[in-house]
C-alpha cells in the first residue's frame, strides 16, 4: 500500500492569506479552459481546507479524487456539518496535490474512513473561533453563544451575527489546538442522504474530466508503446506519421529503468492539432521491438505455474497449532482449487494527460490522476526539479477503479510536453487502456480442510499464489506480501484450531497494480467457496455453518491489514460480531431458507475488508440458451457510521455491477507477451439489458468510525453468483469467469 | 469544408472530411460533452443525434454528416434542463458521470416515440450505452421519472 505519515496538526495549521488554493474548473463556469485563476483574496482561512470570502461565502477544499464514488458529495458536508454551514454559501474547489492536505492518495476505500475526524475538526476549528469573535463582539462569555445556520447566536437577547460579520475578527484569534466537535445527535448533513454536487454539470455536458482539458496552443499525442512488458525499441521509423495531415512531431519516450514501475513503457508518441491527426498518425509509425524476456509469457502455461507454486508450501503469514498434522488426521477431507483470471479495470475514461512544461522549466498538469501528491512527486523526479516547481490540478475521473492511481501516462504527457514545448493533451485509446493495463493480476489457491465431527475444519490450510503489486517498489518480489494476504485471508473471522495461511511465489511477466477491493476480489472468491463446499461436505446449510465457524463473538487485531501509517484510526480490528450481523441481515431481508419460486437458485457469500463487513445474496433464474439471467443482489453492508447514506446505496448498486461484470465475463489472456484483448467487443461490460431488475443494500445503522464502501461491496458478488449456480446445478464453479464455466459445463452435460 | 447544422446553429467547419465527427466536436469545436469511449461503436458514450435519430459521432464522418442537423448534449435544452436531464438529477444518477452524456441522448431519442418504454423497450433502447461505474438501474427509473414528466399532458 502506498502510505505517507500524517500529522493531525498538519491540518489544523494556519497556513495565512492567500495560502494558494485554486479554483480548478471542474464544474465552475468559464473555468474550462486557459490557466486557473486563484479564489479572491480571502477574509478568514483558518486552514487548508477553510476559506471565508468577505460575503461570508465558504470555500471548502476537497482533498482527494473524485472518480464516482462521491467524495465531493461527502466529504464538503463533513466540513460543513461542523462548520454549521448553509450548504447555499459553500464553495468547493478541488485542490492541487500539495502535502499540506495531508494524504491524498485516493485509493483503499479510504477517504470518508481517513478524512471524518481531520475533517470535521477543520470544519469545528473555524466554528469555535467564529462563536469566540460573536462572544467577544457582545460582551458575553464563550458558553452563552452558539452557531447555527452560518451565523452565531445568543440564546438569552436573540441576538445574531452572520458570519460575514465576525470573519474580521475570528482571523485575529488562534485557531484552537483541540476544536470542540459536535455531538452526533445534532449533525444536520453527516447521515443524511445527499445527490452528487456535480449532477447538473455532468448531465448538460459541462463536467470537465481529463479528457476535456482545453488550453491555449494545446496539441495532441497518442503513443505507439510497448506490446510486451518491458519490450524496448531496436529501431523506429517516423516518416509515414510526418506524412499524416495534421501531425507535427514524434517524439521518443525513453525506457527508464532508474524509475519505480509508474514509469511509462517505452514508446513513440506523435504530435498532433487534434485527437484523431495523433491517432491516425500513431498508426503509421515503424516500431521494430525488441520483445525481451517477457515475450514468453502465455496465460495458460503461467496458469500452471501458479498451480505448480501452490503445489508447494509457501511463505506461512499466519499458522495456529499444527495443519498439517491435523489435515492428515481423522474425518472428511475437503480439497479444492480455485482460478481467477487476469482483468482490467476499463474507466469509461481511458487514461489521458495534458501537461505543460513551460519556458522557465515549470510544469503545470492537469491531470485524472488518483493522487495528486504522487504525481507530483514522480513528475518532479522524471523533470529532475523540485515538486514545488510542479503543479497538479485534478480534473473529475471519468472512473479510476485502481488504474488511475498508476501515472505512466501522465509522465508520457510531461515527457512529450517538455519535448515540444507546448501544453500536450496525451490520449489513451481504449485499445491502449486494455493492452497497457495494470492489470488485476491472475490468482490460484488451493485449499484443503479436515472436518471434525461437528462438520467444523478442525484443520485448514489455504495456498494463495499471485504477484505482488510491491513489484513497483521492491523490483525482484515474487510472492505475495503480508498486506496482501491481509486482504481477505489472514483476517477472515473464522475460529479454526489448526491454521496455515500460505503466500505462494509467482513471477512477474507483464505490469500489475491495483483493481477495486484489490486481492479480496480473489480471496473474497475462494473463501465463501470453499466454506460452503465445507458446509456441503458437512451437509449442513451454508448460512448456518458460517454462524457456527464464526464461533463465539470475537474482536482480534486485523492481521496484517493495511492501513496508512500515521493515521489515528481505531477501527483495526476484524469483529466477528459484526461480520455476524451483517450475515444476518442479509439473510433476514432475503428470507433465506424459504422456497424460491420455481427455477429460481441462489447463493450468499460474506466477507470484511478495509475494515467493513458485506454479505450478499445473489438470486437467478436459468435461461433457455445454457446461459443464466441474475434476477437480484441483496447487500447488507456495516460500514461504520455512513456520511451519505444516498452513497453508500449508490456504491452497493455500483459495486454490484462491477463485481457481476468480473464473475461473469471478466478475462484478459496473453499470448507471447501480448494481451489478446484490446476493447468492449473481446473485453465484455455488463450491459443494461444484463443487470438485475433489482438491487438492494441495506444498511447497519452504527455508530463505529466510518470505514470503506467504495470496494467492500465487490468481492462477494462472484462466490454467491457461483454458489447460486451450484444451488442450480450440482456443481461447483470454480473458476472465474462464470459465465463460460457455466455454457462450457452445460455443453458438456448435452 | 463541412457545414452542418449543430445545436441549431449553422456551422462551417474546415477538417479533413475523413475525421469522426466525435473529434471535430471536441477539438475543432470545443463541444467536449460528448465522450470519447472506445472508438468502434461499442459504448455509445459518443451518443448525438443526427437529423434526430441517435449515432456514434466516433462512427460517423464528417462527410457523412455535410448538411444534417447535429445535436449534442449542450443542445438537449434551450433553456433550463431538459426532463430526461431533471430525471437523471432527480434519480441522482451519475456517479463518475462520464458516459451520461450518451445516456441521456440515447435516451430522449427513446422518448421522442415511446410515451411509455417497457423494461424491454429501455434495455433494448439503452443496451449499446455502457456504464463502469454499474447506474444502470437508476437510468432504468430516470427514463419512466423523464417518460411521466414528458407525457403527462396526454395522459391526463
Amino acid at each position: 500500500m502506498n502510505v505517507r505519515k500524517l500529522s493531525r496538526r498538519d491540518f489544523l495549521k494556519a497556513t495565512g492569506a492567500s495560502s494558494g488554493i485554486l479554483v480548478l474548473g471542474v464544474c465552475v463556469p468559464g473555468m474550462r479552459s486557459g490557466p486557473l485563476a486563484a479564489t479572491p483574496s480571502t477574509a478568514f482561512e483558518p486552514n487548508v481546507f477553510v476559506a471565508f470570502q468577505p460575503d461570508g461565502s465558504v470555500t471548502i477544499t476537497v482533498s482527494r479524487a473524485e472518480m464516482g464514488q462521491g467524495v465531493r458529495t461527502a466529504l464538503p458536508r463533513i466540513v460543513a456539518d461542523e462548520l454549521e454551514a448553509d450548504l447555499a454559501r459553500v464553495k468547493l474547489v478541488q485542490a492541487v496535490g500539495d502535502p499540506k492536505y495531508g494524504d491524498q492518495n485516493t485509493d483503499g476505500s479510504q477517504s470518508v474512513r481517513l478524512m471524518y475526524t481531520p475533517l470535521r475538526e477543520a470544519g469545528a476549528a473555524a466554528r469555535n473561533m467564529l462563536e469566540q469573535a460573536a462572544a467577544l463582539s457582545w460582551g458575553v462569555p464563550l458558553e452563552q453563544v452558539h452557531a447555527r445556520h452560518h451565523g452565531v447566536e445568543h440564546a438569552t437577547t436573540g441576538r445574531r451575527l452572520d458570519y460575514a460579520e465576525l470573519l474580521e475578527k475570528a482571523a485575529t484569534l488562534s485557531v484552537p489546538e483541540n476544536p470542540e466537535l459536535k455531538p452526533a445527535s445534532e449533525y444536520r448533513y453527516i447521515g443524511k442522504p445527499a445527490r452528487g454536487v456535480d449532477n447538473e454539470a455532468i448531465v448538460t455536458g459541462k463536467a470537465s474530466y481529463g479528457i476535456d482539458v482545453r488550453l491555449p496552443g494545446m496539441k495532441y499525442a497518442c503513443v505507439a508503446r510497448a506490446p510486451v512488458f518491458d519490450a524496448r525499441i531496436r529501431a523506429y521509423k517516423i516518416e509515414a506519421a510526418l506524412a499524416v495531415p495534421g501531425v507535427i512531431a514524434c517524439c521518443h519516450i525513453p525506457f527508464s529503468p532508474h524509475l519505480r514501475n509508474m514509469r511509462p513503457e517505452e514508446g513513440v508518441a506523435v504530435v498532433a492539432d487534434s485527437s484523431w491527426a495523433a491517432m491516425h498518425g500513431r498508426d503509421a509509425l515503424q516500431i521494430d521491438w525488441d520483445l525481451g524476456k517477457n515475450a514468453n509469457y502465455n496465460t495458460a502455461d503461467y496458469r500452471e505455474t501458479l498451480k505448480a507454486s501452490v503445489a508447494k508450501p509457501g511463505k506461512a503469514h499466519l499458522a495456529r497449532g499444527d495443519a498439517s498434522a491435523a489435515l492428515a488426521g481423522e474425518g472428511i477431507l475437503v480439497e479444492a482449487m480455485y482460478e481467477t483470471p487476469m482483468l482490467a479495470h476499463a474507466p469509461m475514461e481511458p487514461p489521458v494527460a495534458t501537461a505543460w512544461v513551460k519556458d522557465n522549466g515549470d510544469c503545470e498538469l492537469w491531470v485524472p490522476a488518483q493522487d495528486s501528491q504522487d504525481t507530483r512527486s514522480q513528475v518532479a523526479e522524471w523533470l529532475e526539479i523540485d515538486p514545488s516547481r510542479v503543479r497538479v490540478n485534478i480534473t473529475l475521473l471519468g472512473g479510476g477503479f485502481g488504474r488511475k492511481s498508476q501515472i505512466d501516462f501522465v509522465l508520457e504527457a510531461v515527457e512529450v510536453s517538455r519535448q515540444v514545448k507546448a501544453p500536450v493533451k496525451l490520449q489513451w485509446t481504449r485499445e491502449d487502456d486494455i493492452r497497457n493495463c495494470y492489470f488485476h493480476a491472475e490468482a490460484v489457491q488451493s485449499m484443503h480442510a479436515r472436518l471434525g465431527e461437528d462438520g467444523l475444519p478442525s484443520a485448514w490450510l489455504m495456498r494463495s499464489a499471485y504477484p505482488s503489486i510491491d513489484w513497483l517498489y521492491e523490483p525482484g518480489q515474487d510472492e505475495p506480501r503480508p498486506w496482501e494476504v491481509g486482504m481477505g485471508l489472514t483476517n477472515m473471522p473464522f475460529d479454526v484450531p489448526n491454521l496455515s495461511v500460505e503466500g505462494c511465489k509467482a513471477p512477474i511477466p507483464i505490469r500489475i497494480g491495483w483493481l477495486r477491493s484489490v486481492c479480496n476480489v480473489w480471496h473474497g472468491f475462494a473463501i465463501n467457496s470453499f466454506v460452503d463446499e465445507m458446509a456441503e461436505a458437512a451437509g449442513q446449510d451454508p448460512a448456518q455453518y458460517r454462524l457456527k465457524l464464526l464461533g463465539e463473538d470475537r474482536i482480534f487485531p486485523a492481521p496484517n491489514e493495511p492501513q496508512p501509517a500515521g493515521y489515528d484510526f481505531n477501527g483495526t480490528t476484524v469483529d466477528t460480531g459484526r461480520y455476524r450481523r451483517v450475515l444476518e441481515l442479509a439473510l433476514s431481508k432475503t428470507d433465506w431458507g424459504k422456497p424460491l419460486p420455481e427455477g429460481h437458485f441462489r447463493g450468499l457469500a460474506v466477507h470484511n475488508s478495509f475494515y467493513s463487513y458485506t454479505a450478499t445474496v445473489v438470486e437467478i433464474t436459468l435461461d433457455d440458451n445454457d446461459g443464466f439471467k441474475v434476477i437480484s443482489v441483496d447487500t447488507a453492508v456495516d460500514c461504520g457510521r455512513v456520511v451519505n447514506p444516498e452513497g453508500v446505496q449508490q456504491q452497493v448498486e455500483g459495486s454490484a455491477i462491477f463485481g457481476l461484470t468480473l464473475a461473469m465475463y471478466g478475462e484478459l489472456t496473453a499470448r507471447e507477451g501480448k494481451v489478446e484483448q484490446s476493447n468492449f467487443h473481446n473485453y465484455r461490460i455488463m450491459r443494461i439489458n444484463e443487470a438485475p431488475a433489482k438491487i438492494r443494500a441495506h444498511i447497519v445503522d452504527s455508530d463505529h468510525p466510518p470505514s470503506g464502501v467504495g470496494e467492500p461491496p465487490t468481492p462477494i458478488i462472484a462466490p454467491a453468483l457461483a454458489a447460486a449456480l451450484h444451488a442450480a446445478s450440482g456443481q461447483r464453479f470454480r473458476k472465474l469467469p462464470l459465465l463460460k464455466a457455466w455454457q462450457d459445463w452445460r455443453k458438456a452435460q448435452g | 469544408m463541412v457545414k452542418i447544422i449543430l445545436n441549431g446553429v449553422a456551422t462551417e467547419l474546415e477538417a479533413e472530411g475523413e475525421m469522426p465527427l466525435l473529434w471535430a466536436l471536441r477539438d475543432e469545436l470545443g463541444l467536449t460533452g460528448t465522450k470519447y469511449g472506445c472508438g468502434i461503436g461499442a459504448c455509445g458514450a459518443c451518443t448525438v443525434h443526427l437529423d434526430g435519430n441517435p449515432v456514434r459521432a466516433c462512427l460517423t464522418s464528417l462527410d457523412a454528416v455535410d448538411g444534417k442537423q447535429i445535436t449534442t448534449i449542450e443542445g438537449l435544452a434551450r433553456d433550463g434542463l431538459h426532463p430526461v436531464q431533471e430525471a437523471w438529477i432527480e434519480e441522482n444518477v451519475p456517479q463518475c458521470g462520464y458516459c451520461q452524456s450518451g445516456q441521456i441522448m440515447s435516451a430522449v431519442a427513446l422518448l421522442k416515440g415511446n410515451a411509455d418504454p417497457s423494461d424491454a423497450d429501455i434495455d433494448a433502447a439503452m443496451s449499446g450505452n455502457l456504464c463502469r461505474c454499474g447506474t444502470y438501474l437508476r437510468i432504468r427509473k430516470a427514463i419512466r421519472v423523464a417518460a411521466r414528466a414528458m407525457y403527462s399532458h396526454e395522459r391526463a
